[in-house]
This record gives C-alpha cells, sequence and structure tokens, in this order.
C-alpha cells in the first residue's frame, strides 16, 4: 500500500467506496474531470475484499486442521473425565462442544464450601478446562442433597 | 508490582469486586452479565475490573483464586465465586445477606 493510497482513505474516512470501481483490470482514478489531473486512487473495497479473502483462506485451513484431531470436546468426555478425578462421583453433563453443564453428585463434596466443591470439579478436568471447554457451568451435589431433590421433585 | 499484587490490593481496597469481561453497562460475556444482574439486584454497590483490558490480571485472578474462569466475586477480600455460585447464593438468600452485612 503506497502512501498515496493510505492519504486517499484519510480524506474520505466516513465513506467506505470513495470511488466506483471501473471494473477488473482497469486503473482507478478519482474523478476529478481533467485527465491531467486524474491520480491512481485506493479502492478500500478491493482493499477490504483480498483482506477477507485472506481470513477465510485462513479460517478453512485451521477449520480442516482442527478436525483431524477431532479437538471439539464431547459431553461424555466430559463425565468420564470427571468420574475418573473425582472417585465414587456421577456426572451428567450436556453441551455443545464448548459450552456444558455438569450436575456432579459425590460423597467428596460433604463438608466442603461450594468454592472447594466446584474446584474440585476443575481439578479433575486439568487442563481441558484451560483449552477445549469455553464454559462449564456446574452443579454440586452430595449425595443427600441429591436424595432430598430427587424425592422434592417426584 | 506484579499482577498479583495489584489483584491483592484491588481486592483489599473495595468491599465488593468483581472481575468480569467488558464493564457492567457493556459486559462482554452473557455469564458476567448475569453476575452484575444479580449484585445489581441485591443493590450491591460494587467495583468492577475488565480482565479483557489486561492479559497479565487476567491470567492472574485465575491464579490468584485457582479457579479457571471468569467472573469471579470477591466480597470483603473473600473469594466468593463464578458465576454457578453467584446464582445459587441469590437464589437461596446468601447473596443479600452477604451483600448487607459487607455494606452495611
Amino acid at each position: 500500500m503506497s502512501l498515496s493510497a493510505l492519504q486517499t482513505v484519510n480524506q474520505a474516512p466516513c465513506c467506505p467506496q470513495p470511488i466506483l470501481d471501473p471494473g477488473i483490470g482497469q486503473p482507478m482514478y478519482r474523478n476529478s474531470g481533467e485527465k491531467s489531473q486524474k491520480q491512481p486512487c485506493f479502492s478500500v473495497f478491493r482493499f477490504y475484499s483480498g483482506v477477507a479473502w485472506r481470513i477465510l483462506c485462513a479460517l478453512e485451513i485451521t477449520r480442516f486442521a482442527s478436525i483431524i484431531p477431532t479437538v471439539m470436546m464431547q459431553p461424555e468426555q466430559i463425565k468420564q473425565l470427571i468420574e475418573q478425578g473425582l472417585a465414587g462421583a456421577q456426572a451428567d453433563v450436556s453441551g455443545d462442544g464448548q459450552h456444558f453443564e455438569a450436575q456432579v453428585v459425590s460423597d467428596a463434596f460433604a463438608g466442603k464450601t461450594m468454592v472447594q466443591q466446584h474446584q474440585l470439579v476443575y481439578q479433575a478436568l486439568g487442563d481441558k478446562m484451560k483449552q477445549e471447554v469455553h464454559a462449564l457451568s456446574i452443579r454440586t451435589y452430595t449425595p443427600e442433597q441429591w436424595a432430598q431433590r430427587t424425592s422434592g421433585s417426584a | 508490582m506484579t499482577a498479583q499484587e495489584v489483584i491483592k490490593q484491588q481486592i483489599e481496597s473495595e468491599r465488593i469486586v468483581l472481575y468480569m469481561k467488558g464493564s457492567p453497562s457493556m459486559p462482554l460475556c452473557g455469564f458476567s452479565a448475569r453476575s452484575v444482574q444479580l449484585l445489581q439486584a441485591c443493590g450491591a454497590e460494587f467495583t468492577t475490573v475488565d480482565v479483557l483490558a489486561d492479559p497479565a490480571i487476567r491470567q492472574g485472578i485465575k491464579d490468584y483464586s485457582n479457579w479457571p474462569t471468569v467472573p469471579q466475586l470477591y466480597i470483603d477480600g473473600q473469594f466468593i465465586g463464578g458465576c454457578d455460585i453467584i446464582t445459587t447464593m441469590h437464589q437461596s438468600g446468601d447473596l443479600q445477606k452477604l451483600v448487607t452485612s459487607s455494606q452495611g
């Protein structure tokens, strides 16, 4: 991008398409009347369509690259991680690959604050929590609380 | 000052601090938005810290509380919890009690 191109953009900051595109392969000129005063002009539209194309290409490449190791977490994987990390825990997990909801019932929660209970669940997930999982909503219950809850709603 | 020192100072100098994404008037995450709403519903006067404004704070707050997500609520220097806990405490009335006792 030349300096004159930048200046042209600066002159018309509120107008994304300062001039009409004369067509592919044609030089761009400001419509200033006299031929001698014509100067090459920068098409914001062309610039952005170029940028958009590059972004699209990059996205497409990363999308295909990410399919290979199947980076998306499944609710079932989260359930397994929680149940393995917390002995005797029972987890029920739903989610879309990035946002999850987990209900966890475990003896280990007895006598602990809610913060400590959730920390136990996060610990079980370890590094997964830092990368693959964008958001995890957690509800924790001791077996007694769970029994109360289910009998209450029956 | 390290990020941990900055966070410690923020938490100890204000009664109620919410670490969130964005600001109360323009939250940039649904969980942050919800936390702000619940605090406002309790009539809390609180300070917010936008973690998106500073990567060191964004990581630092997770290390500080050993808690991997944002938002995070602190009242009187104590880590209270994230959005789920704030929601549960709001439903049980505990959040209101905590806010009232902190401000009263």
